[in-house]
């Protein structure tokens, strides 16, 4: 449509399900990935993630919808006539090849001369730092290079999307680290749109423009990582994205543009209005990050402040902040609460120490249960 | 103070004696003076092979047992392979029930297998008994042993590897050619090993199935009867047996340096 301002997406999902006989691994999946996106798939294992990912490669057909990658429908397209290209999670570099025959392995099917192809190989095995071992055997390789080479691999083809199944997740933490600013430097490089499958949460908080949320084989939210830290649309995506705290309470009324609740050791507590609706009387979460928590622990000052009383059931000390659990008297629910440690002599609270808690109420949020 | 032998050795030892001793006194008879297989030797000679050599028909035999075994071997590996490649990469409905059937020549008596196949062939297609129908029979025979041994080696390998290759563009011919048969050929090689041996070593089946040509095994019987001759079996045996071990051994190297070289995903 010229009208249309915003331009094309790459990938188009509409109504995608995916069964295994009577188990349904996907479903009812529609959105949309913008070109040259580092979008995330995040979820448990058995989410679906991989699944989605692997119809989008062509490796799954997909049981019904439709798919539209650079406006062209992909039903009855096979993996190897696609523009995608895919990064696995075992890396499946071939044995018995070398690094080199490996990353030109895709170059025999586009229509290039040899001299092109190997100028690409090239190039391929320099963009992932590699140069020099390209004689090496697969079996010499260690973790890391295994997934450079699986990177340029399925990088060498230049797809319009490059598909990528946990490929952090065997390397220790901090190689996984590295590769992360590699990745993310890598595909500011070479803009190819990057769909990344992961279980891990903070990996997609760092990388992604945008992450898809996922539970049960369906999308619970897509948003900017700031967007799904701040404001989770249900209590799923609250707990699964870093901590919260989650108060059960009732709604009480609206004044304006914030709902009062009762929230019952809590007391009354107001929180501003997000994109849902509640109706008066309805049982709802009430929702804290731990670090929105002011967590006062001299009394003698604060006597008159007000705030919720209680008793450190435990500390972690953490170097720059420590991580507090508190029992708030008259609750049931210990809460967390992160606290820096800029500023304080150092310290540590004894435990069962009370404490005095507060928060702005524009910190906190109202989520169905 | 004597040291005990170690009940395990002392058992290892016999237990190898019981297996291989036996075998052990076909070279050693084959080289005696006298034509009857009994203690003592009568003295050492190569006579009997240069008269094994010279023993027209017995070659003859052996090289029908070898050309039906190569043929065997080659074409029970060729069919097994895309049944082996169907039952690992796809699933088939009611492929359990599939592979149990093609198993199933593993567990009739072949002697049952004979006399049915001999039923067909002369009754039912009316083709007159030659090594070709002998060659039939032990491909019928071998294929259960092709399927294991090709099966046991596909699932041995992460299926992404051929996932990986469809992705990067290749057609599935394409990708059997370069990255499953590649990576299957230890298997390959094992199952052309294992099904020539099979077919023979087969006795049933080609007494069975033979025409005016014998395999070695139905020749080698029919020999029985005439005691000076017996000299000759056993120094043929011996040097297949001596064949065999090489083969053996050859094949496990094989094997051996496949499996060290195997894994794609760890390390």
């Amino acid at each position: 449509m010229p009208t249309d301002p915003a331009p094309a997406p790459i990938i188009s999902m509409r109504q995608i399900t995916k069964s295994f006989g009577t188990f349904t691994a996907v479903q009812d999946i529609s959105f949309d990935i913008a070109r040259g996106e580092f979008f995330s798939l995040l979820g448990a294992s058995g989410c679906g993630k991989t699944t989605l990912l692997r119809i989008l490669a062509g490796i799954e057909q997909p049981s019904s919808g439709t798919l539209l990658i650079d406006g062209q429908s992909m039903v009855g397209i096979p993996a190897n006539k696609r523009p995608t290209n895919m990064v696995f999670q075992s890396y499946a570099i071939f044995p018995h090849l070398s690094v080199r025959e490996n990353v030109g392995y895709g170059l025999t099917y586009l229509n290039i001369s040899r001299a092109e192809a190997n100028s690409r190989t090239d190039q391929a095995i320099e963009l992932v730092k590699l140069s020099g071992l390209d004689q090496r055997g697969a079996n010499q390789l260690s973790g890391g290079q295994r997934q450079r080479v699986a990177l340029a691999r399925a990088l060498v083809c230049r797809p319009k999307v490059l598909l990528l199944d946990e490929p952090l997740s065997a390397l220790d933490k901090k190689l996984r680290e590295e590769m992360q600013v590699e990745l993310r430097a890598l595909q500011r490089t070479v803009g190819v749109t990057f769909v990344f499958v992961t279980h891990d949460q903070e990996e997609a908080l760092t990388l992604s423009d945008r992450v898809a949320v996922m539970s049960g084989g369906k999308v619970l939210q897509i948003d900017t990582p700031d967007g799904l830290y701040q404001r989770p649309n249900c209590r799923e995506v609250a707990s699964f994205i870093g901590t919260m705290n989650l108060f059960p309470a009732t709604v009480l009324g609206q004044s304006g543009a914030s709902l009062s609740l009762d929230a019952g050791p809590l007391g009354k507590r107001s929180a501003p209005i997000g994109q849902e609706s509640f109706s008066i009387g309805q049982s709802v979460s009430l929702a804290l990050r731990p670090e929105r928590m002011r967590v006062n622990l001299n009394l003698s000052l604060s006597q008159d402040q007000g705030g919720l009383k209680g008793q450190i059931l435990s500390v972690a000390y953490l170097g720059d902040r420590s991580h507090y659990l508190i029992r708030i008297d008259g609750s049931e629910l210990p809460v967390t609460a992160f606290r820096s440690n800029a500023g304080t002599d150092g310290t540590a609270p004894a435990i069962g120490a009370p404490v005095h808690l507060d928060w702005d109420p524009s910190a906190s949020l109202v989520l169905a249960r | 103070m004597t040291r005990r032998p170690d009940p395990l050795l002392v058992y290892a030892v016999l237990f190898m004696a019981f297996l291989y001793g036996p075998m052990l006194l076909m070279p050693l008879f084959s080289l005696n003076v006298s034509n009857f297989a009994t203690f003592p030797l009568k003295g050492l000679t190569t006579r009997h092979y240069v008269e094994m050599a010279q023993n027209s028909s017995m070659m003859a035999a052996l090289w029908n047992s070898v050309t039906v075994g190569l043929f065997v071997s080659g074409v029970a590996t060729l069919l097994a392979m895309p049944a082996a490649l169907g039952l690992t990469r796809h699933r088939v409905p009611g492929g359990g029930a599939i592979l149990s059937f093609m198993m199933l020549p593993l567990v009739v008596p072949s002697i049952v297998l004979a006399v049915a196949l001999l039923v067909i062939i002369l009754k039912v297609l009316g083709i007159e008994l030659s090594l070709r129908t002998v060659a039939a029979g032990h491909v019928m025979l071998c294929i259960p042993f092709a399927m294991s041994v090709l099966m046991s080696r596909l699932e041995g390998f992460d299926k992404s590897l051929e996932e990986a290759s469809r992705d990067l563009g290749a057609s599935g011919f394409s990708t059997f050619c370069r990255v499953t048969l590649p990576l299957a050929t230890p298997g390959v090689i094992s199952s052309l090993l294992l099904c020539f041996i099979v077919s023979f070593d087969e006795f049933v089946i080609s007494f069975f199935l033979t025409g005016t040509e014998s395999t070695l095994p139905v020749f080698l019987f029919s020999q029985l009867r005439f005691p000076n001759r017996l000299p000759g079996t056993l120094a043929l045996g011996s040097l297949i047996l001596i064949g065999s071990a090489v083969l053996v051994v050859l094949a496990e190297t094989l094997r051996n340096r496949s499996v060290a070289s195997r894994n794609p995903g760890d390390l």
